[in-house]
């Protein structure tokens, strides 16, 4: 029996490629025959697939297909295989959030969800990598569904982070406030500039912005430019585009606290980049970051700018509160443990070769 | 629905949100915020408002050229590669034959298309830019011609002024005579209404009066419980120094010191500093020695680890505060007992003279970060307790502890003798009672420990079999009497101390 997994494009920094090619790690160290099928392939990371046109399926295989966009022919490939199949659903971004901006986008997330509501007919189970995404998976019709979170390689990092991570200082020192995730609408990256406005003007003139992340839509990230000089704030936030996994420990050492304002995430990894680097999370109530936050960081229901820059300075100030939603992230962070997430996956294995 | 969600019983979500409500209104009085919220210009808004004509246009920009340039055949197979590269170039180039010219005139099309909706939008911002500046080139001029017209039209109100005010004089007796013709109409209706107003003012006048009559009765009454309160507080102030007169006198008569001892409470004639050391000889000699492992004060240090301000309630001898300040923690402490605080004085410790209500009563409310009271409880009646324990609580930081050791009176040796050596003890504090009132003043966590237990030498002997006879150990008996004793030590001679510690 093999254990494989189909995606339309195996690249490098996304999460969705990173689960795949961990997923592929974890099961060939279990002794199972495992191998990755992409229809693209970034050079960088061509080591670890095979062209999907060599798979030709076979009814005693497990098939994992990794969804997260719109791809019809890939979709339609997989359809037909006589394989047992999981669906692992990372959800897919709402169009509304591009109109305007990028119809390209818009017209292939809308796309996306609409392959996605026939799908249950040929998946014998829809797993989704929060339970966000399983409860979208229920919406979509799948009756068979559980929760894989995302087989994270936290400890990729400790060979970038030897110095100790307690010596950040609260006192005196510049303060950086952090968001890590591509320039996308749906991450709001307008509401953090905000914030971080009233943060800088009024509160911490001593402070900066980094805003780590690819930027991908162009009108998009005109608009964020417009915003921030239309606010002055030009000289205290930095967009550093797609970076390495050396320079995002740099910038994740030197964060005093992650700002998240995001509308919409499926499982959001940088949350739990910032509680490995003991970074005090606060984050919007959306989605699934209050699943992958679960009881830690700070929620935010009310995107009331002057409220959490006020947050953000008690956060930074106080000892006490700060230590405690670190302590709790510390703790949080353990439930995502690649052994257990290894476990489950394997649970899932088992459970659909028991049914069949 | 709160602002904010914080998952954690150890943080004060409400006292984040007060803090960030007075830091707020705190900036506000200091001119650093805006007063009326802060304006984010017009790139606050969201992206989706751009207009539809540019974002379409941005499309048309991007999308125009159809032509597929950046595809190239190639192929990953080492050995069939290159034929198949050959052959897919073959059937290429056929399809391109056809297929060119047609994408070719699409996409000229779709150019000249781009460029005219550029060329048509690039005009109407230039006409709106034109008509911009036009109006901005006329406004001086339009001012101007304001400015100048401006005193012709002043002359010509001034001329137009008489003429007016001649109209106006001319409707004024006019305006005049409608009034008085209007006048007796308005006086009729007065007149017809006054009757009825009258009647009105008439079917109330009983019920203002027995109102008023029943105020003047109250205010009666009040006055004269007023002049009686003051006249029996003269009265009695009278009786106290008739009283003192009357000592006076007898000490005049007898000619001896007054013994004031009849006269106050049996409690303050005690003087515990030296009482308390014969009530703890006596303690040992019916209880058994003393027994400090575990010892209760090590076990509470870590409950007040990195605290800057304790109170210890009845400090005593200052045992606790001394182990308190020799591990670094802040505290301080008060007692009734002036002996006492003499000595905790000669110590060095912090120490104040005041009863446990008086002082709590005078402290800020989250003021300190941890409370003691050992031996304290027993010595209060039950409402002094619960009102103590109250304001303990308000005084108390979240997340702080309160902690309180007493007689364990579970077990008969402390109930029916040695809590009984104490005169001043008032109160049987049961351990379910002390919990019961914590948890009513609002305390979490509770947690319990007994202390001193008393030693085997004081307790019933076990039979022990090896030394008796093999041939008459009835092992069955034998367990059953082991039993036995154990269960009445523990009944007769539980432990000694109680300790019960409670968070805010």
């Amino acid at each position: 029996m093999q254990i494989n997994q189909v995606l339309p494009a195996l690249s490098c920094h996304d999460a969705v490629s990173n689960d795949a090619i961990e997923i592929m790690k974890f099961l060939r160290k279990q002794g199972f025959d495992s191998n990755i099928y992409a229809k693209h392939t970034h050079p960088k990371v061509s080591k670890y697939t095979k062209s999907i046109d060599k798979y030709h399926g076979n009814d005693q295989n497990i098939l994992i297909y990794h969804f997260s966009l719109y791809s019809e022919d890939v979709t339609d490939f997989v359809k037909k295989l006589p394989d047992k199949k999981i669906l692992l659903y990372h959800n897919i971004t709402p169009p509304k959030f591009f109109d305007g901006l990028c119809e390209t986008l818009s017209y292939s997330c809308a796309k996306g969800l609409d392959e996605l509501k026939d799908l249950f007919r040929h998946f014998q189970v829809g797993v989704g990598v929060s339970e966000y995404n399983r409860l979208c998976l229920e919406n979509y019709g799948f009756k068979n569904t559980d929760v894989l979170p995302i087989l994270i390689n936290i400890n990729k990092f400790e060979s970038h982070n030897e110095k100790n991570l307690k010596k950040r200082s609260y006192i005196d020192s510049t303060i950086n406030i952090i968001f890590v995730g591509r320039i996308s609408p749906n991450k709001k990256h307008e509401d953090i500039i905000k914030t971080f406005y009233y943060y800088q003007r009024y509160i911490n003139s001593n402070s900066v912005l980094y805003l780590v992340g690819n930027e991908q839509i162009s009108s998009y990230s005109e608009y964020l430019r417009n915003l921030i000089d239309t606010l002055g704030l030009r000289d205290h936030i930095i967009f550093t585009g797609m970076v390495t996994d050396e320079d995002l420990v740099e910038y994740y050492k030197k964060a005093h606290l992650f700002l998240c304002m995001s509308e919409h995430e499926g499982f959001c990894v940088p949350l739990l980049e910032a509680m490995y680097f003991e970074i005090p999370i606060i984050a919007y109530n959306s989605t699934g970051v209050p699943y992958t936050l679960d009881n830690s960081g700070i929620l935010v229901n009310k995107k009331q700018y002057n409220k959490i820059a006020e947050l953000i300075n008690l956060l930074i100030e106080e000892k006490v509160i700060r230590g405690r939603i670190i302590q709790k992230q510390n703790e949080r962070l353990m439930a995502f443990d690649k052994e257990k997430t290894g476990k489950k996956l394997i649970k899932i294995i088992e459970g659909l070769n028991n049914k069949n | 629905m709160d602002t904010f969600e914080i998952h954690d019983d150890e943080i004060d979500v409400e006292e984040i949100m007060k803090k960030i409500k007075d830091n707020i209104r705190m900036r506000k009085e200091a001119g650093v915020y805006p007063q009326d919220g802060i304006e984010m210009g017009p790139a606050g808004n969201s992206p989706e408002c751009s207009t539809n004509v540019q974002r379409d246009l941005e499309y048309i920009n991007a999308n125009w050229d159809i032509q597929n340039n950046s595809y190239f055949i190639s192929s990953h197979r080492p050995v069939v590669g290159k034929p198949l590269v050959k052959g897919r170039e073959l059937v290429h180039g056929e399809v391109r034959r056809y297929v060119d010219p047609i994408i070719w005139k699409q996409t000229e099309f779709n150019g000249s298309t781009a460029r005219y909706l550029n060329n048509v939008n690039e005009k109407i911002n230039a006409f709106e830019n034109v008509i911009g500046n036009e109006i901005e080139q006329l406004r001086p001029e339009i001012d101007d011609k304001i400015e100048q017209l401006r005193p012709e039209i002043d002359d010509k109100i001034e001329q137009l002024r008489p003429e007016i005010d001649g109209k106006i004089e001319q409707l004024r007796p006019e305006i005049d005579d409608k009034i008085e013709q209007l006048r007796p109409e308005i006086d009729g209706k007065i007149e017809q209404l006054r009757p009825e107003i009258d009647g009105k003012i008439d079917q109330l006048r009983p019920e203002i009066d027995d109102k008023i009559d029943q105020l003047r009765s109250e205010i009666n009454d009040l006055i004269e419980s007023q002049v009686s309160s003051v006249i029996s507080s003269m009265n009695s102030d009278i009786e106290n120094k008739a009283w003192l007169a009357n000592i006076l006198e007898k000490r005049n008569s007898d000619n001896k010191p007054i013994n004031f001892d009849d006269e106050i409470s049996k409690e303050s004639s005690i003087n515990y500093f030296t009482f308390s050391e014969e009530v703890s000889k006596a303690w040992t000699k019916e209880g058994g020695k003393p027994i400090d492992v575990p010892n209760m004060y090590e076990d509470l240090l870590p409950f007040f680890n990195n605290c800057n301000n304790v109170l210890e309630i009845g400090s005593g001898t200052g045992y606790f505060l001394q182990l308190l300040k020799n591990n670094g923690v802040g505290s301080y402490g008060i007692d009734i007992n002036e002996d006492y605080v003499l000595y905790c004085e000669k110590l060095g410790l912090s120490i104040q003279n005041i009863d446990a209500l008086s002082h709590l009563m005078t402290i800020d409310d989250k003021s300190i970060d941890g409370i003691f009271m050992g031996q304290v409880v027993e010595h209060l009646n039950i409402n002094e307790l619960f009102q103590i324990l109250k304001l303990c609580y308000e005084k108390l930081q979240f997340g702080s502890y309160i902690a309180m050791s007493m007689p364990n009176i579970l077990s008969v040796l402390v109930s029916t003798n040695l809590f009984n050596m104490d005169p001043t003890h008032e109160t049987y504090i049961h351990p379910e009672v002390i919990k019961f009132l914590l948890k009513s003043c609002g305390f979490r966590e509770i947690q319990e420990n007994f202390y001193q237990p008393v030693p085997d030498e004081s307790k019933l002997k076990r039979i022990d079999p090896s030394n008796i006879p093999n041939e008459q150990i009835n092992n069955e008996i034998l367990e059953t009497l082991n039993f036995n004793i154990n269960f009445l030590n523990n009944f007769l001679f539980g432990y000694r101390d109680y300790l019960v510690i409670g968070k805010k």
